[in-house]
């Protein structure tokens, strides 16, 4: 066997995620119209309720794409198998976002309900720590060459930052904040529990579409490498 | 309870939409550019 062709560095397939994906997308959108639809009007907060739909479910997939960092991280240090270290990446990546979308649109909503875009409580504050934990976790993959090096040290970044995330979630109830309570689909009447669901279902599958599809570019790119490798001593013999 | 209530729900949403295209522009560019890489890193090797 090549070293190209040796187990970590095949290269991947996409198989049915392009399908997925698309499917993922069109689920996105009937939710995301069923629950402006067919929500009310709250009594407090008006139409304003309809972020809900948005904002939660980012939180919700944020909190699983960094507990994937967690989880591949530890095998990744336990197994010392790169693919580990390729997964949590992508899934820091994109948790990055979702996280940075949550604050966004938890600023938006905070305006008119709050009277404030921004405000230091916990909740907030713990969440924007989460973010500019993941930030510095690829920025750091982007400047480490060696690549043991990086996967050790980025595992260690990303399972001190998941650490983070039971605290983001229960600031909340440990200290007084602006924020309300967290959000869940039991505590809410039905009229609005079902498009919460179905939102967070289709971030859920967005979520998995592109970690998914992240994790196959970064297989290409090590893949790649390898290649280049093995051409520059002899020449690629797969 | 705001007056331009719609006005802050269709920020949001639209916020929503756009991030979500963006990063399947990012995430799609990437594995295509990873791929032709890797494409002709092997028929580099090849033809070495």
């Amino acid at each position: 066997m090549s070293p190209v062709t040796a187990n970590t560095f095949d290269a991947p397939k996409a198989g049915r995620w392009p399908l997925f994906g698309w499917l993922s997308f069109a689920f996105f959108a009937f939710a995301q119209v069923y629950a402006v639809a067919t929500s009310p009007a709250d009594q407090m907060m008006g139409h304003l309720q309809k972020m809900m739909y948005v904002h939660v479910p980012a939180a919700w997939v944020t909190f699983v794409a960094f507990g994937i960092v967690l989880w591949t991280s530890v095998l990744f240090l336990w197994k010392e198998d790169e693919r580990h270290d390729l997964m949590a990446a992508a899934a820091a990546e994109i948790g990055a976002v979702f996280c940075g979308l949550t604050l966004i649109l938890g600023m938006i909503w905070g305006r008119p309900t709050w009277g404030v875009w921004w405000s230091w409580d916990a909740r907030l504050t713990s969440t924007l720590v989460l973010f500019l934990i993941f930030v510095g976790y690829l920025a750091l993959r982007s400047f480490v060459e060696d690549a043991q090096r990086r996967g050790q040290w980025s595992a260690a970044v990303g399972i001190l930052g998941a650490i983070n995330v039971p605290i983001v979630w229960m600031s909340v109830k440990w200290w007084r904040t602006l924020h309300q309570l967290q959000s869940d689909p039991r505590s809410l009447s039905g009229e609005y529990a079902l498009g919460l669901v179905l939102n967070a279902l289709a971030f859920l599958f967005l979520m998995i579409f592109f970690i998914r599809r992240r994790y196959e570019a970064a297989r290409y790119e090590r893949a790649a490498e390898h290649a280049s490798q093995a051409a520059a001593l002899g020449g690629y013999n797969g | 309870m705001a007056s331009n209530e719609w006005g802050y729900v269709g920020a949001a949403y639209a916020l929503t939409w756009i991030v979500l295209f963006l990063l399947l522009a990012r995430v799609l560019g990437a594995v295509r550019r990873a791929k032709a890489e890797y494409e002709s890193a092997v028929k580099g090797g090849y033809n070495a």
